[in-house]
């Protein structure tokens, strides 16, 4: 086990091949999982992984009143906390509809999302809208400045990753896999419009006996 | 006569080679004609058989030949459908019917042809097998790159899990046939026929069920994913729409949750870690690092850095700098000589007389003089008395003229 991949975990990352792809490998090997298990134990945590080939993370070992009290409070106040990301990636998708699915390791460049923006007026008046919610923000500016504004909010957020500065090159992190959770909570438990019937039913979702490997163990 | 076929064949293939970019045009598209020398050469390709003419002004590459370089190049299009080898396996099932009528017959000649004709079937079926699995795995392993938007790879991904199907029934169906040929073969003593099931079907049909059976799960697998990737981008529109047209709304809503929640909803926290250096510890290595530090440590400043703005700073610079050294002014001096002499017992001294005689207070009115020394004598606890001026004794205050210290 890698001092850096322990570190990793107890900052609070998901550790992913875009993130962190030394300490995602070091925590793919099976005797590491298990020496980092045994150090997170006395904490009260345990490692756990997003499906079986996702992003690792440090969970609690047993969800107890105190997690359910967080959860609670920051669902509570899942507009602050994650509706500046969730508007942010339905435009970047918008802007690249065709290619973009918004997985770990996608490339998003900033210079396709201002091309389409300058092609649909109505995209550029859904960037300006979230001028009130991300920070360097300012309408004055470019639209290459807003979508670098944009891009910027969603790597500080931990859901992208900047790999090339003088193209603004991102690639899409496996945190974005925890926004997905957010985003399937909040379609599940407010009154949000209903899915149309184009959309993925369960008999579908069913095929071949495959199941759903959301939040799996590691 | 195989002479002769030889020689068209390479004929054919030297028209083939000569002309070779024509048919790399014919890849990409219609091959469309140009001056006489192209017109020439896609006239000499059209008599070999490599182009079909498609209408008056445009010709198209023969399909069996873009198959055959498809097939070497794992380059296929999209939606490329298996081969069906359903037809085969019913001619071969067929020819082998007909051997064995003709061998009850005692066609024997005849029979050896279908023999032939059987163990080139069985070498067809073989090979369209495993071509077909050469255009599953480049269609996997590409992610069905042969198409840019998610929702063309998802139809192409469910047809392919429907192609994969039908591959897998025409297996079961060419097993069966297969041990059925196997074992008539033995009966009836058609050892080249067995030999042909063997080689060309038994040998492979483990391999093949089970890279079939990869490619289906992995197909339906990736169509799993990827229609719940769909569905997933669904709901990120609808649930964004929702968040922007309630922008500016405040409202807040408790949840009902319990312990059964999607653990993702949980932010990680971080630990924080803060470590101290155990300067107690006699490990050579700790010491040696601890020595190191030290090493490295700058030596404190003695003085404040010049350019300070803090006026404090400034004045605890200068007092640092300049001391302040105790300056005995001449009064002071004149006193502790006055002194010394009053130390000595049964002296009396004028202290008007004192100022005169002494130069040192030349400069010193003789007023401030027997006001400062009369003091000072005082709390030196030696006695003192006043000479008073008679000529002024009539005011209300009676006014000295001189002090007279007596030891």
């Amino acid at each position: 086990m890698r001092k850096a991949t322990l570190e990793a975990l107890l900052s609070g990352q998901f550790v992913c091949p875009v993130v962190a792809p030394v300490e995602f490998e070091d925590l793919c090997d099976e005797s590491t999982q298990s020496a980092v298990n045994n150090w997170l134990e006395p904490l009260g945590m345990r490692l756990a992984r997003i499906g079986t080939e996702g992003a690792f993370f440090m969970a609690p070992d047993v969800i107890g009143q105190e997690e359910v009290k967080r959860v609670r409070k920051e669902m509570q106040e899942y507009r602050d906390i994650y509706g500046p990301a969730i508007m942010a990636i339905a435009l970047i998708r918008q802007c690249e509809a065709d290619h973009l699915t918004l997985m770990t390791g996608e490339y998003i460049q900033a210079g396709a999302i201002e091309t389409a923006i300058n092609a649909n007026p109505a995209l550029e008046s859904q960037l300006n809208g979230l001028g009130q919610v991300i920070r360097r923000f300012a309408l004055k500016n470019s639209i290459r400045d807003r979508v670098d504004a944009v891009l910027m909010h969603l790597a500080e957020e931990g859901f992208l990753k900047l790999i090339d500065r003088d193209r603004s090159t991102y690639r899409v992190t496996g945190r974005i896999e925890q926004l997905w959770a957010v985003i399937e909570f909040i379609a599940e438990n407010e009154p949000v419009a209903p899915a149309q019937s184009a959309e993925l039913d369960q008999e579908d979702l069913n095929l071949d006996g495959l199941a759903s490997g959301h939040g799996d163990d590691a | 006569m195989k002479a002769h076929l030889s020689e068209q064949v390479g004929s054919m293939l030297r028209v083939l080679a000569q002309n070779a970019d024509l048919i790399c045009e014919g890849i990409d598209g219609a091959v469309l004609p140009g001056d006489a020398k192209r017109n020439a050469r896609i006239d000499a390709l059209v008599t070999a058989g490599a182009l079909r003419s498609q209408d008056q002004s445009s010709f198209t590459l023969n399909p069996r030949l873009r198959s055959f370089v498809e097939d070497r190049l794992g380059a296929f299009q999209a939606f490329r459908q298996l081969t069906r080898i359903d037809p085969s396996i019913r001619h071969v099932e067929r020819l082998w019917l007909e051997m064995q009528t003709l061998r009850a017959e005692r066609a024997e000649e005849d029979a050896q042809l279908l023999e032939t004709e059987i163990n080139v079937g069985l070498a067809d079926i073989s090979y369209d097998i495993e071509r077909n699995l050469q255009v599953l795995h480049a269609n996997i392993s590409s992610e069905f790159g042969n198409v840019s938007s998610l929702k063309a790879k998802l139809r192409q991904n469910a047809f392919f899990l429907g192609e994969v199907r039908a591959l897998t029934k025409s297996i079961d169906k060419l097993r069966e046939l297969a041990d059925k040929l196997l074992h008539d073969a033995l009966l009836t003593g058609v050892q080249s026929v067995e030999v042909a099931v063997r080689r060309n079907v038994i040998v492979h049909l483990l391999s093949w069920a089970q890279q079939i059976n990869d490619a289906q799960n992995t197909i339906a697998k990736r169509l799993f994913l990827a229609k719940k990737l769909q569905n997933r981008l669904g709901t990120l529109s609808r649930v964004s729409l929702w968040l922007r047209q309630r922008q500016g709304i405040s409202s807040e809503r408790e949840f009902d949750l319990d312990e059964s929640f999607n653990q993702l909803l949980l932010r990680p926290l971080s630990f924080p870690r803060l470590s101290h250096v155990d300067v107690k510890d006699v490990e050579e290595p700790v010491q040696k690092a601890l020595r190191n530090i030290v090493a490295e440590l700058k030596p404190r400043e003695a003085t404040v850095e010049a350019g300070s703005t803090s006026p404090a700073a400034q004045v605890m610079a200068v007092e640092a700098e300049e001391p302040i050294q105790d300056v005995i002014e001449p009064h002071e001096e004149s006193l502790l000589m006055l002194l010394e002499r009053l130390s000595t017992p049964g002296q009396e001294v004028s202290l008007l007389a004192w100022k005169c005689g002494d130069r040192r207070l030349d400069d010193t009115h003789a007023e401030d003089w027997l006001l400062y020394a009369g003091s000072q004598l005082m709390g030196e606890k030696i006695k003192v008395s006043h000479v008073i001026s008679h000529a002024q004794a009539e005011g209300l205050n009676e006014a000295f003229v001189d002090i007279v210290a007596t030891s």
